[in-house]
């Protein structure tokens, strides 16, 4: 007997249901999910940390000034002439015994610095700071890390102006005290490695020295850890020189993040993120790009968020409306059976 | 071994576990005569004294330090000797604060135990970059800096001092002036950069260390001055350390 009304059948209800269902989580899912991806980064700031693997870092470069500060033993050759023959080379070696020895390195070319693999469990474990300190030169940047590094210096005397070095805080010798000042024998080489916790210091000639390709294998962190405040960490972005920006540009897709002076940027790096230029300028001015895996940014270590695109930004736009086609055919098929559109089986009503 | 003694090990393991990763996070823990953890409580100045020891530290992991110093008279009715350590380059924060202990005046004192097992092992700071500072307080409010020996049951004490600093500007020279109680200045030496005009002694944001050998003077109070001249600044940067010498 017809009634006149038109009933939705349950496998209609299930499907047209089940659809919609599907596609709401898949889309929740999707617009949360983030897979690693490319991008460039750009900032500049008074302090990064990051993990690295590299063995050596920082191209060569003159320095108006090298300051190794921390326990560490140098090699210096230093010249001495005699009277009654050439000038002969007299190789001095100065122990740095703690954290308060310096040894400071005035116009000299430095080579790039060597991690020394001593206790490395696995690759990556390296951190590194880079410190652009205040009341200090603008172009000044101070690099810390606590594996022991090993490094080489060669004089590069102006006209009148001599490679020199100064160090103090040393071990004294019978023919020394705790400061010990010379200049170095001509292209003779300084070698010097540190032993633990220790801080060099670079004053570049020219700020584009410092650029070259740094891997990046651990977290990158643009903040400071206060120590006054119980470990509150505080921003450490600064403007960066006309015309640059602080942002983060996500290669394939049509998306900027600027970042605020008061942002702190957490940095979880993808297999192939590197440190492409790394000028000092009044600041540190980074510049990585590579894959990566999550950027968090935030006024707070309690306000981090994820500023990376998602999966469902990744979908073009024709994978999106072949993504919505299910829900707009089982949209229409239950449009369908209310209307008693559709087809029944034989016997029914 | 049995389910329950394997139960309990496990459990006290992840709480030992716990509590250095607490520790290592950076938090400020009170143990029985001291405060020690990865925190800092003094406020930065332009040249900050953060040690004035009278011997090298040196000691292998695990140890209990000591550390010996000598309390003149201080005309106070109860003295209170502070003890402070903290990290020569700050990499993990690390602070260490004493309560308040018992002290003698006119003796040789202790402040002990300090195991290196509960905060300084456990964040990985190494003796090389360790400072120590034991001071008090004056009538006048001056903070009086006692030398100390820190060392691990067997004191070693020199009569030269280590005097480190950590400065917040840049500095071209650093001149040092020690007076007596009575007025006499020593004469001591002007560090100087001399590879040019406004070339850097010691950069900003660094620790340094300054020997004073102080085995031909008389026991007694000193003031050591320290001046640091800042390229392109017109005002130096400077610090006094008053400090009392007794020989060892």
């Amino acid at each position: 007997m017809s009634t006149g009304e038109t009933r939705v059948r349950p496998w209609v209800k299930w499907i047209v249901g089940g659809t919609w269902l599907v596609t709401a989580i898949v889309v929740l899912f999707l617009s949360q999910a983030h897979l690693p991806t490319s991008a460039t980064i750009t900032l500049h700031t008074r302090e990064v940390s990051l993990g690295t693997d590299v063995t050596a870092m920082l191209n060569s470069a003159d320095q108006t000034q090298l300051t190794v500060s921390g326990p560490a033993q140098f090699k210096i050759i230093m010249a001495s002439g005699t009277n009654d023959g050439p000038a002969k080379e007299d190789a001095e070696i100065i122990e740095a015994p703690n954290a308060a020895s310096s040894c400071s390195f005035y116009r000299v070319h430095a080579e790039p610095l060597h991690l020394v693999d001593t206790d490395r469990e696995k690759p990556g474990d390296e951190r590194i700071t880079l410190l652009w300190p205040q009341h200090s030169d603008a172009d000044l940047i101070a690099l810390r890390v606590r594996q022991n590094i090993r490094g080489s210096l060669t004089g590069n005397a102006e006209s009148g102006r001599p490679t020199s070095f100064l160090c103090s805080g040393i071990a004294p010798s019978a023919s020394r005290g705790d400061i010990f000042q010379g200049t170095p024998s001509g292209d003779a080489e300084t070698t010097f490695q540190t032993m633990g916790d220790a801080q060099i210091i670079f004053h570049e000639e020219s700020p584009e020295s410092l650029e070259g390709n740094m891997a990046v294998t651990g977290p990158v962190r643009i903040e400071h850890v206060d120590p006054i405040d119980g470990g509150q960490t505080i921003a450490t972005l600064l403007d960066p020189p006309s015309p640059g920006k602080n942002q983060i540009v996500f290669d394939y897709f049509a998306r900027t993040v600027s970042l605020d002076k008061t942002d702190i940027v957490e940095i979880t790096p993808g297999k192939d993120l590197y440190v492409t230029s790394l000028i000092v300028n009044n600041g540190i001015g980074l510049q990585m790009h590579g894959t990566v895996k999550d950027i968090r940014v935030g006024s707070g270590t309690n306000n981090l968020h994820s500023c990376m695109p998602s999966v469902f930004d990744l979908l073009t736009s024709k994978q999106r409306v072949f993504g919505a086609i299910p829900s707009a055919v089982a949209f229409i098929l239950g449009i369908f059976e209310a209307m008693g559109m559709l087809p029944k089986k034989k016997g029914t009503t | 071994m049995g389910i329950n003694q394997l139960y309990y090990r496990c459990l006290f393991l992840c709480v030992c576990l716990g509590a250095s990763v607490h520790i290592a996070s950076g938090q400020k823990h009170e143990f029985g005569n001291r405060f020690e953890g990865s925190y800092q409580n003094q406020a930065n100045t332009d040249l900050d004294i953060i040690g004035v020891l009278r011997s090298p530290i040196l000691f292998n992991s695990p140890s209990t330090l000591s550390v010996k110093f000598f309390l003149p008279a201080t005309g106070l009715a109860t003295a209170k000797v502070l003890v402070e350590a903290q990290e020569i380059t700050q990499s993990r924060n690390y602070f260490m604060q004493s309560k308040s202990f018992p002290v003698r005046t006119t003796e040789w004192n202790a402040f002990s135990p300090w195991p290196t097992t509960d905060v300084i092992d456990t964040l990985g700071v190494a003796p090389q970059n360790l400072a120590v500072t034991t001071s008090y307080i004056d009538q006048s409010g001056t903070r009086v800096y006692l030398p100390a020996d820190v060392n691990i049951g067997v004191a070693h004490p020199l009569n030269t001092y280590i005097i480190q600093f950590r400065t917040a500007w840049s500095i071209h020279s650093l001149d040092e002036k020690l007076t007596a109680s009575d007025g006499t200045s020593i004469p001591l030496k002007t560090i100087e950069c001399s590879a040019d005009p406004s070339c850097v002694l010691y950069d900003a944001g660094t620790s340094h260390a300054m020997s004073l050998d102080m085995s031909n003077q008389p026991d007694g109070f000193y003031n050591l001055q320290l001046i640091g001249h800042v390229p392109n600044k017109f005002s130096p940067v400077h610090a006094t350390v008053t400090f009392y010498h007794r020989k060892a």
